[in-house]
């Protein structure tokens, strides 16, 4: 009969087992990078308990306890990073209209943060004290940032891209009608219609333009959350742009084909 | 003779009709474009879709290009996560 800690392992090899294959895919990853969540959440959990110990009762051994929860408490957080690092580059590697350029560098970037990582878990590992317990918390922090930051303008720029492809779209589409409607009986009208599509995507891909250029600006150090706003800000704008000079071009494609 | 003038009569109608045919062709054709309103609504919907959210967190239950504002207080490395308190006795060595 196997005894408990043997069944235990087996199980726990059967389990691991799925989750690495299911790790391979962005669903898969996304369900690890849950479960690292929760992972972390209860060892803050047991980090606020020791600490509430220790407040109790000043002894060494509840201080000891609050330098191990600490520590497993930071090497959980460090765990959920990795975790969702991973699962944001599959997400990206499986989206089609992320362009190759683009994956190439967030996959860069995913990369030395994942390093990042692991130099951080060296670091958590060798805290013996409160004091190199408070240099590496404040190294995280950091590093979090610079995190955030990457992903945030690596975001920003995908929805450039998606922004910008979704107004050539609409330029093509104007210029074609465009070419159609000269001679056309409702010339004047379409035409008319396809002047203001034309101001649409014209202000959008100005307002793209500045946000492409705020998220090149979110990194840390500097001011990363302010820089993506603003390029969120520029990138709202663009939308409705986009979709006004849609709805210009749509009137003007119905005209053409006599159903406006 | 009214065999020849009948012979006349289908050639004209003959030229007629072709003429017309093609005039028709080429209006429909003048009108022909690459793209259909099928793909006008596509487009719309991948603008209607096209959401863009402010940095709320490393997170996004949707999807990863989206922040969810709420999400930020669930990740577990957020910078409050372990605050100075918890290292107290960094000032009492």
């Amino acid at each position: 009969m196997l005894k408990p800690a043997m069944l235990t392992l087996v199980i726990g090899l059967l389990l691991i087992q799925p989750m690495n294959i299911s790790a391979q895919t962005a669903s898969g990853a996304k369900q690890v990078w849950y479960q690292a969540k929760e992972a972390s959440r209860a060892a803050q959990e047991a980090l606020r308990k020791a600490n509430l110990d220790y407040a109790a009762s000043k002894t060494e051994a509840n201080n000891q306890k609050v330098i191990d929860s600490s520590k497993a408490a930071l090497k959980a957080a460090l765990d959920e990073a990795e975790a969702w690092l991973n699962w944001v580059e599959l997400e990206v590697k499986e989206n089609p209209e992320v362009p190759t350029d683009l994956k190439d560098v967030i996959r860069q970037d995913v990369a030395s943060n994942l390093a990042k990582i692991v130099v951080l878990r060296g670091e958590v590992d060798a805290v013996q004290n409160r004091i190199q317990l408070a240099t590496v918390f404040l190294k995280m922090v950091g590093k979090y940032l610079e995190v955030v930051s990457d992903v945030a303008r690596n975001t920003g720029l995908v929805w450039v891209h998606m922004a910008d492809s979704y107004a050539s779209t609409i330029e093509e589409y104007e210029a074609e009608l465009r070419g159609k409607a000269v001679g056309s009986t409702n010339e004047k009208e379409i035409l008319a219609k396809l002047d203001e599509a034309k101001g649409g995507f014209a202000k959008a891909r100005t307002n793209i333009d500045s946000a492409e250029a705020e998220y090149l600006q979110v990194k840390f150090p500097g001011n990363p959350i302010l820089r993506f706003s603003n390029g969120n800000q520029y990138l709202r704008i663009a939308r409705n742009s986009l979709l006004a000079a849609h709805s210009s071009l749509r009137q003007a494609y119905r005209l053409l084909m006599g159903g406006g | 003779m009214p065999d020849k003038r009948g012979l006349v009569l289908i050639g004209v109608a003959l030229l007629a009709l072709g003429v017309g045919a093609t005039m028709m062709r080429r209006a429909g054709e003048s009108r022909r474009l690459s793209f259909s309103e099928s793909d006008l609504q596509v487009l719309e919907g991948k603008l209607q879709g096209f959401k863009v959210e402010d940095l709320g967190g490393l997170s996004g239950s949707a999807s990863s290009l989206n922040f969810g504002e709420q999400e930020l207080d669930q990740i577990g490395l957020k910078i409050d996560g372990l605050s100075f308190e918890d290292l107290e006795g960094l000032s009492s060595p």
